[in-house]
């Protein structure tokens, strides 16, 4: 074992694996900063750069630009409110306060050094568990992927404390919404009234521009002041930046809980990776003290979904190395390059590549530690962002959601919907319906349907009486009622 | 604002009813098929219920003083946000953002060296970078062009 | 005398410089031809649809043709991807495109002829009137099955237990195989629809979730590496390369005729595979020289080489050949031969 790790940093340290994690990575920020340009369309367009490469030499930059993205994602989170990918729209929510409060340096700090640590956890784990995954990711059927999809949902509860009623509206909307389309048993598309857009329903990114970005932007074009508002500004320093980045340590419970969070839903490959940030999110809330300031410019609610995020992707990499079956969609298409580079991923793979998949989790915690690194000798450029006038930002960053959302599909009918949901977004602010609610309900919805539908065929009823199952009903309900524990209690002895 | 806040709910459930209506009497989807989507249509049109009436009884708890009060939109600004889908439909994706960009700019006061250098780097970018490097093909033609 | 020989040789000598003028001639107008057939491809950028995201097997095959392509013709080349409606979107789309030869699809023929005679919502093409390019590859497939399971058919089913498959869907390449399996065989079968991909239902045969499984040769191998699960019967026409002493159905059982033909059918439909089409109503000139730019191409020992190591081979199949299996698949079968298809891939077993 300790040789298989030996020789797997043998493999990494070497001059052409190490140029092509060089050149990865700033085409991965590049891509990252661009709204609606997601770490699958980065993936997309780099693959074929990778046709002729040695294995390890275009794995490893596919990984690092992937890595390099979503790091990007987060910073376009919090500087403009806008998610990069879908996972950052949990960052957004207490990111975009601080960056409004003209403390953008302290968010991309505790940004940064949450991902970067978040992600080598989550290679480690990687590296450590591959050998014994397999069992682990089989006993995970359709019913345990139900409860874990319907114990998101119950998250939307606790996202939406503040406004219970409004909350639950959004997150049942979003559940509603993600059933457009095709169903799971009968393959009908629900709702297409002839389109054949809507045969599949409606999409993610075209949901959460619309959703964030244009009623950031709209609020930009009304101000024309930058995001920072003035008479808060702080000198833009790497002070700041430093002092969000040691902000992680002094929150290491959440942290490792985050990391934790993320990992485990990476390594289930049923479970959507989307699912990852906010259920960090809400856990992060729950244990926190005075949790009705979230949402205002917490560091907790940027470390806890950056940290979950980015050891989520080190989490998926196990399923995908370790069976063949992608921990999640970029999985899917990274096991597409690893045919493509000749490796075939699966217990084989493990048995004679293991330097290799121990290789790929080094070549993983590098890459999330140096583009943080990189990202960091570029935060003040991006801080400066913030500072820009409203009015000349604005249209350039809708013109980029629209190009970057187009790209993601070769759509049109992707670029439409931002600006309907747009208008959803915009009523949805003004009268203070959860988005971040809607969003994980729309990532949930479709799931618990197809779960539930394939546990009552394959096991009737009785499904719900599996240990595992009953396990994870346990675990939610505790983590729901977790902030009420001392009332509850009362009531307990009382009784 | 109170008025918004019953109409928003109202026309909500309006559409989720009128869409589970057409699903059960117009679309005739089974039950199976329907199943999912009417429970969480279902849960929505209650909820919305609820919230109108929690609205029209004044029982809303006003927001909290450490709430960031929301900027007043402009009807102009709510105009420019959605123009740009006019102009990528009537110029495409690469001449559409340039011009959007140049009249944008030129409206809310931005010198012609700034409206048209960012019109310029939005060129640059949709052409050179998204369609003859990245081989992502934004459609260059407007979009209501027939051929 | 000298003369007359004179004369008779300065005639022949004449006869062949008017003869070699005239083949000299008459090859440069060939040549001159080829080149010209190919002009309207040259410094234009083609597209090729695939109807599916980025790293799929689809994607896989365009994208390793494309240079080929470009070094033949002198085109640019772009491979678009277009997901959507299960990969048929885009044919609907690439049906109303104009047919200049600057548009092809690499399709998934299976799902576009079962798309079509299942009545399948969101088809908006006629299989009968796109234009065959060439076939790039298809696949036989492998019946998968939990290793708890039987070893062989014949136990399974005299066992008479109730077999659950996984699938995405009733017409997604691995519900049709299933259903026209069981019907073939008799098999007390259940289908399981609803998994999100081919190898979340691989998974669920991996975890016992479901018993069965038939999916194409390449992933059935990958899927059956170190015994998560196990290969026991080929469904196709002959064995696999994947695994050549897996046995196929036609040697292990021997089918009445009304039960043989559905296999047959489906495996019929199997032989179109995974094709390069264009739009409808291409002219005469440049279908055919598309299709020879295909050929050359499909059939180049190095480009075929460089598919298989890939894990991606090509088995190339002549358009002339495709057009028949369109007619006789969709154009010359009896109403009640649609029916019984539509029935046992719709509706029955689930």
């Amino acid at each position: 074992m300790l040789d298989a790790f030996l020789s797997a940093g043998g493999l990494v340290f070497q001059p052409a694996v190490l140029l092509a994690m060089a050149l990865a990575l700033p085409i991965g920020i590049v891509v990252g900063l661009l709204p609606g340009l997601s770490g699958i369309t980065a993936l997309a367009f780099l693959i074929p750069f990778t046709f002729g490469m040695d294995p390890l030499v275009g794995l490893a930059f596919l990984l690092a630009s992937y890595a390099a993205v979503s790091q990007g994602g987060s910073i376009t989170a919090i500087v403009l409110g806008v998610p990069g990918e879908v996972p950052n729209a949990a960052t957004v929510i207490d990111g975009y306060p601080l960056a409004k409060q003209g403390r953008a340096g302290y968010a991309i700090g505790g940004a940064l050094m949450a991902s970067a640590l978040g992600g080598l956890f989550g290679c480690v784990v990687l590296a450590v568990l591959l050998p014994v995954m397999q069992p682990v990711i089989l006993s995970f059927a359709s019913p345990e992927n139900f409860f874990l999809s319907l114990a998101g949902v119950a998250f939307i509860a606790v996202l939406s404390a503040s406004a219970p009623v409004r909350g639950l509206i959004a997150g049942a909307l979003g559940i509603f919404l993600s059933l457009f389309g095709y169903d799971p048993v009968d393959g009908v598309p629900r709702f297409w009234m002839g389109s054949d857009y809507m045969l599949d329903g409606f999409r993610l990114v075209p949901l959460a521009m619309g959703l964030f970005a244009i009623p950031e932007i709209l609020a930009l074009m009304s101000s024309g002041k930058s995001i920072a508002q003035p008479g808060r500004l702080e000198p833009i320093s790497f002070g700041q930046v430093v002092e969000g980045g040691l902000a992680v340590f002094k929150h290491l419970g959440i942290f490792f809980r985050s990391s934790a969070i993320g990992t485990v839903i990476g390594i289930m490959p049923g479970v959507g990776g989307a699912t990852a940030p906010f259920v960090a999110y809400a856990a992060a809330r729950q244990t926190a003290k005075n949790p009705e300031t979230f949402g205002q410019g917490r560091i907790e609610g940027v470390i806890a979904p950056e940290a979950s995020s980015n050891a989520k992707e080190g989490g998926a990499l196990v399923p995908t190395l370790a069976l063949g079956i992608p921990g999640s969609s970029s999985m899917a298409m990274l096991l597409g390059a690893f045919l493509i580079l000749g490796l075939q991923p699966g217990p084989e793979f493990l048995k004679k590549h293991m330097d290799i998949a121990i290789a790929l989790a080094w070549i993983c915690a590098l890459a999330n530690v140096a583009s943080s690194a990189l990202m960091f000798l570029l935060s003040k450029a991006l801080i400066y962002i913030t500072r820009v006038p409203g009015h000349v930002l604005a249209p350039i960053l809708l013109a980029l959601v629209v190009i970057g959302t187009y790209s993601a599909d070769n759509n049109v009918n992707d670029v439409w919907f931002i600006f309907i949901f747009g208008a959803l977004g915009v009523a949805m602010e003004r009268l203070n319906y959860n988005r971040p609610a809607l969003l994980l309900g729309f990532v949930l919805g479709e799931t618990i349907e197809r779960n539930f539908q394939i546990s009552m065929k394959a096991y009737g009823p009785a499904f719900v009486l599996r240990p595992i199952s009953i396990a994870i009903i346990v675990l939610a309900l505790a983590f729901l009622l977790w902030p009420n524990r001392r009332r509850l209690t009362l009531l307990w002895r009382r009784a | 604002m109170s008025r918004a806040e019953v109409i928003f709910p109202s026309l909500l459930f309006a559409v989720v009813a009128s869409l589970l209506a057409a699903g059960f009497f117009v679309f005739h989807h089974s039950w199976t098929v329907i199943a999912f989507p009417f429970g969480a249509g279902l849960v929505v049109c209650a909820l919305c219920l609820v919230d109108i009436a929690m609205s029209l009884s004044g029982r809303r708890a006003a927001p909290s003083a450490t709430d960031m009060p929301l900027e007043t939109l402009s009807p102009s600004s709510l105009i420019w946000a959605f123009a740009l889908a006019l102009f990528v439909y009537a110029l495409g994706f690469v001449f559409g953002p340039a011009a959007y960009l140049l009249a944008y700019l030129r409206a809310t006061g931005s010198s012609w060296r700034l409206s048209v250098g960012v019109a310029a780097a939005s060129l640059l970018v949709t052409w050179v970078l998204f369609i003859k490097l990245l081989r992502i093909l934004l459609p260059f033609e407007p979009l209501w062009w027939p051929w | 005398m000298r003369h007359h020989r004179h004369n008779q040789s300065c005639r022949r000598a004449f006869l062949a410089l008017i003869f070699a003028a005239g083949f000299a001639a008459s090859a440069q107008l060939t040549a001159a031809n080829a080149q010209d057939a190919g002009a309207f491809l040259k410094g234009q950028t083609v597209r090729i649809y695939v109807g599916f995201s980025p790293g799929g097997g689809y994607d896989a095959y365009a994208r390793m043709l494309a240079p080929h392509f470009e070094k033949k013709t002198g085109a640019t080349v772009v491979v678009e991807n277009r997901p959507g409606g299960g990969g048929l979107t885009a044919l609907n789309q690439l049906v109303r495109e104009k047919p200049d030869g600057l548009a092809m699809m690499m399709l998934n023929g299976e799902s576009a002829i079962l798309g079509q005679i299942t009545k399948q919502p969101g088809v908006a093409f006629d299989m009968t009137k796109v234009s065959n390019l060439a076939r790039v590859a298809h696949e036989q497939h492998f019946l998968l099955v939990n290793p708890n399971m039987p070893n062989s058919l014949k136990e399974i089913i005299a066992s008479g237990k109730t077999v659950k498959f996984s699938a995405t869907g009733r017409v997604d390449n691995l519900g049709d195989y299933a259903a026209v399996l069981c019907e073939a065989l008799k098999m007390n079968c259940q289908i399981i629809t609803g998994y999100k991909g081919s190898k979340e239902a691989g998974l669920a045969v991996m975890n016992g979730e479901v018993d069965a499984l038939a999916i194409s040769d390449g992933s059935g191998n990958d899927y059956a590496q170190g015994g998560q699960t196990k290969v026991i019967a080929t469904i196709g026409n002959a064995r696999s390369e994947f695994k050549p002493d897996v046995t196929t159905l036609n040697e292990q059982f021997q089918l009445p005729p009304d039960r043989k033909w559905l296999l047959d059918f489906r495996l019929a439909i199997k032989d179109y595979g995974r094709v390069m089409v264009a739009p409808p109503d291409m002219p005469a000139d440049k279908l055919k020289y598309l299709q020879q730019v295909w050929r050359e191409i499909l059939t180049d020992p190095a480009v075929m080489e460089e598919a298989a190591k890939s894990k991606r081979p090509l088995k190339y199949e002549a358009p002339a050949k495709l057009d028949q299996y369109i007619r006789d698949l969709l154009q010359s079968l009896p109403p009640e031969k649609v029916d019984q298809v539509n029935e046992v891939i719709l509706k029955k077993f689930s």
